[in-house]
């Protein structure tokens, strides 16, 4: 099977800081990746990347069998992306936003309309069809992220931090959605700090850590003992174990009993 | 699910074939033949000019509240009123190349000082890039539908500014002189513009992260100064005694491109000399470099602006010991201390605070020399200069006070200012006193500092007095003007482009202000002894009142 994306090789750095030391991975059609990794490791600046959002300093990028050589455009027209932070257009209603961002991809009005509200329909906030996103609260504005990620069926997926201020019951339509995507041959990338999510979740996991990826495959292939968890792999492969000393250390500085010169 | 919708724009039904888009469509051939998506780019304009229509008023805080059209071009108004007074250049002497070298000088002032201040954020913005940098747009677009957005704004600013100069031309000097006016003020409009992007263009390819948006900064700052500068050269030309005298040209005039403008005029008026005959040709030459220098990288500049929102390590900051001493000096009450540090600190760092900020105070700083330099016309003497009663020129710097207290309302980090409206000990009123005296501190102090050094080198120890009173002045109405207008935590409002040209009243209130200030100033001094340093001593009472007696003791 041919990857739709292939990493060979990427580095970046932004000054003198070195945030992709030499990123490889190839992503195959129809599975769902978490891409996983400690604040700073580089999991967003790889995505942005991809989307033509930053360049490479060195090394090769493909997607859809085409090498990505600075901002094209067609192969946008298969991604569905949402951003982990994103300015959205605040004085917008949501179905303007919607309309718009679908109009991007050269869908009708009428056609996004009926979609982007039977979208809402299906993540409860309907009756917010035709109010500003300014009143939107952060999980309602993620919603209509993941929506108009979606408006335009797209074939691959990033998704940086879905999960992002949703509450419990619209994590498990999330979850549901994206196994769903997946059946219907999607190919979701995706970036969490809920390990439990993107343990039970992913196909395959990606794990990056200071720039470079230190585990590649399914969680029982990176697993090693039967009973791990992905957070304590997670821990383990970042290097990771101080956390007792570090919340004694902020519990005494809040009583002003300073642990560090 | 049954009420589905079908209509999208509930409210806005009436926007979807704006005027604006009208116009654009009939300019649709253009973007075509460059390979610009129109249909993307179409509804790009109109997604953004529908976003700006709804920016909260500068003057209202209701968010939500309904306002007939953009607030930019209501606030038009005001400048139309002020560029009707341009129409005087035409009534000043006989010589047309002079008249409108003087026309376009103004309107070059005008144009740049508003890209500058006002949409350079727009022309610069990588904030919504992750918005649509990530849909099936070519940068090529994404570039020209900035460029767009910003000429629908100032090609609507150029009307009003150039309007009356224009209609009036046809009337006095006939309909041909009218219509290469016309034509010659939409060129300018465009060749400002391109003008603007060439020199953001070379910036942007060779720097990037930090050091690029400090650099252009910086390049703001320089082009401010280089158009104050250029504008006073164009007025070094137009010899005002000597007006009706035929314009001499010197090499050095080829430098001056409102000059190269105004040659057609010339031509029109004089016939084809061979001067005039090189400044068209250098007008002509010049404004189709830009625009193929633009064609050809405008997706290339797009792509450079991303490399702004490219982090880099920043270096560490140290606190200044002026700001240590300068808020145990200032500050009166406890409560005003972090906020003093906190104005500082956002004045020292935040960037759009600057570039904003220091194009309009260097114009009203400059305005006073370049005044009293436009009194000499046969060479300057200091002698001549002193018997002459010009240091109330020096009332002139009162504008800073407005451009200041407006600029303080805004951040580019103002979503922060929640911090303080939870704070426990947040006080709105100790709050806007600390800025307020932080920006004095930081700013005003040390611009009037260099422009009462001049003015003292100038006039001598006699002017001592009125350089005084147009500090204390100048400091007085700038405390008054924040305490009375402040209605929010200063820092806490977002810019908006559009937004921003709504001082221009103010700034005519200030000038007549100014004015009556210097005459009582002027009065004082020539028909009561010592009446200057009896206006210093008020002057400085009502200033120390308000600078360190503002709030009732507990």
């Amino acid at each position: 099977m041919e990857p739709i994306i292939e990493m060979k090789q990427v580095k970046k750095a932004f000054g003198q800081k070195e945030v992709l030391k030499g990123v490889d991975f190839k992503v195959y059609p129809g599975q769902i990746i978490g891409y996983i990794g400690p604040n700073g490791a580089g999991k967003s600046t790889t995505v942005k990347i991809i989307m033509g959002l930053l360049s490479q300093d060195s090394g090769e990028i493909h997607i859809f069998g085409e090498l990505l050589q600075g901002n094209q455009e067609e192969y946008k027209k298969r991604i569905g992306y949402v951003p982990e932070n994103a300015d959205l257009y605040e004085t917008l209603t949501a179905a303007e936003y919607l309309v718009f961002m679908g109009q991007l991809y050269g869908l009708e009005e009428a056609v996004i309309i009926k979609k982007a509200y039977q979208m809402m329909t299906a993540l409860g906030i309907e009756a917010s069809f035709h109010a500003r996103l300014e009143t939107f609260s952060k999980g309602m504005r993620q919603k209509v992220l993941i929506i108009s990620s979606l408006l335009h069926d797209p074939d691959v997926l990033f998704w940086d931090e879905p999960l992002n201020g949703l509450d419990a019951n619209s994590v498990l339509v999330i979850k549901e959605i994206l196994v769903g995507l997946k059946e219907r041959g999607k190919t979701i990338f995706y970036s969490s700090h809920i390990m439990d999510t993107v343990e039970k979740l992913s196909d395959r996991i990606l794990l990056l850590n200071d720039g470079e990826v230190v585990a590649d495959g399914s969680f029982k292939e990176i697993a090693q003992e039967a009973d791990n968890t992905l957070e304590n792999l997670f821990n383990q492969l970042t290097g990771f174990n101080e956390q007792g000393e570090l919340a004694d250390a902020f519990l005494g500085a809040m009583k002003g009993e300073f642990a560090y010169e | 699910m049954n009420d589905q919708p079908k209509s999208l724009y509930v409210e806005d039904s009436k926007k979807q074939d704006s005027i604006i888009l009208k116009i654009m469509d009939f300019f649709k051939f253009i973007y075509l033949k460059n390979d610009i998506d129109y249909a993307k780019l179409r509804l790009i304009i109109q997604t953004k000019l529908i976003i700006d229509e709804r920016q909260p008023d500068l003057v209202g805080q209701n968010q939500s509240a309904k306002k007939d059209g953009n607030s930019f071009f209501r606030s038009l108004g005001a400048y139309l009123l002020m560029s009707c007074f341009t129409v005087i250049f035409l009534f000043i002497g006989n010589s047309w190349i002079l008249q409108y070298a003087t026309y376009f000088g103004y309107l070059f002032f005008m144009l740049l000082s508003t890209l500058i201040a006002s949409f350079s954020t727009i022309l610069l913005d990588t904030r919504d890039y992750e918005l649509l940098g990530t849909k099936p747009i070519s940068t090529k677009t994404l570039s020209a539908a900035k460029t767009t957005h910003v000429l629908i704004y100032l090609l609507a600013f150029t009307l009003v500014l150039g309007g009356p100069v224009t209609i009036v031309t046809y009337f006095i000097n006939g309909i041909a002189a009218g219509l290469l006016v016309t034509i010659l003020t939409i060129i300018f409009c465009f060749w400002t513009l391109l003008f603007t992007l060439g020199i953001y263009s070379v910036v942007l390819m060779k720097f990037d992260g930090e050091k690029l948006k400090n650099i252009i900064s910086y390049t703001q700052i320089g082009l401010s100064i280089f158009m104050v500068i250029g504008y006073q050269l164009i007025n070094q030309i137009v010899d005002v005694v000597d007006i009706f005298v035929v314009y001499a040209p010197q090499l050095w005039h080829l430098f001056l491109f409102p000059i190269w403008f105004a040659a057609p005029l010339g031509m029109v008026q004089e016939g084809a000399t061979s001067y005039y005959i090189v400044y068209t040709i250098l007008m002509i030459g010049l404004s189709l470099v830009m625009a193929v220098f633009y064609q050809k990288n405008a997706g290339k500049m797009e792509e450079n602006i991303l490399r702004m929102s490219e982090s880099s390590e920043g270096s560490s900051i140290k606190t200044s010991p002026w700001l240590t001493i300068s808020k145990k000096l200032i500050c009166q009450r406890p409560e005003e201390l972090p906020y003093y540090h906190f104005a500082w600190k956002t004045i020292q760092h935040e960037r759009e605070f600057k570039t904003r900020i220091y194009p309009s105070l260097l114009t009203s700083f400059i305005l006073p020399v370049i005044l009293i330099f436009n009194s000499f016309t046969d060479g300057f003497d200091l002698a001549e200069l002193r018997e002459m009663d010009l240091a109330y020129y020096l009332y002139f710097t009162l504008l800073m006070a407005p451009e200041l207290v407006a600029s303080m309302k805004f951040s580019t980090y103002y979503k922060g200012a929640w911090a303080f409206q939870l704070s426990p000990k947040s006080h709105k009123p100790y709050f806007v006193m600390a800025a307020g005296k932080a920006v004095w501190m930081r700013i005003l102090c040390p611009l009037f500092l260099a422009a009462g050094a001049i003015f003292l080198f100038l006039f001598g120890w006699d002017a001592l007095s009125v350089i005084l009173n147009a500090f204390l002045a100048l400091t007085s109405s700038f405390f008054l003007y924040l305490t009375a207008t402040m209605k929010y935590y200063p820092f806490s409002q977002e810019r908006s482009a559009p937004n921003n040209t709504e001082g221009c009243f103010t700034s005519i209130l200030f000038v007549v202000m100014a004015g009556i200030v210097g005459l009582v100033n002027f009065a004082l001094d020539n028909y009561i002894p010592y009446g200057g340093w009896i206006m210093t001593a008020v002057l400085l009472i009502i200033t120390l009142k308000l600078l360190f007696f503002s709030f009732k003791q507990k």
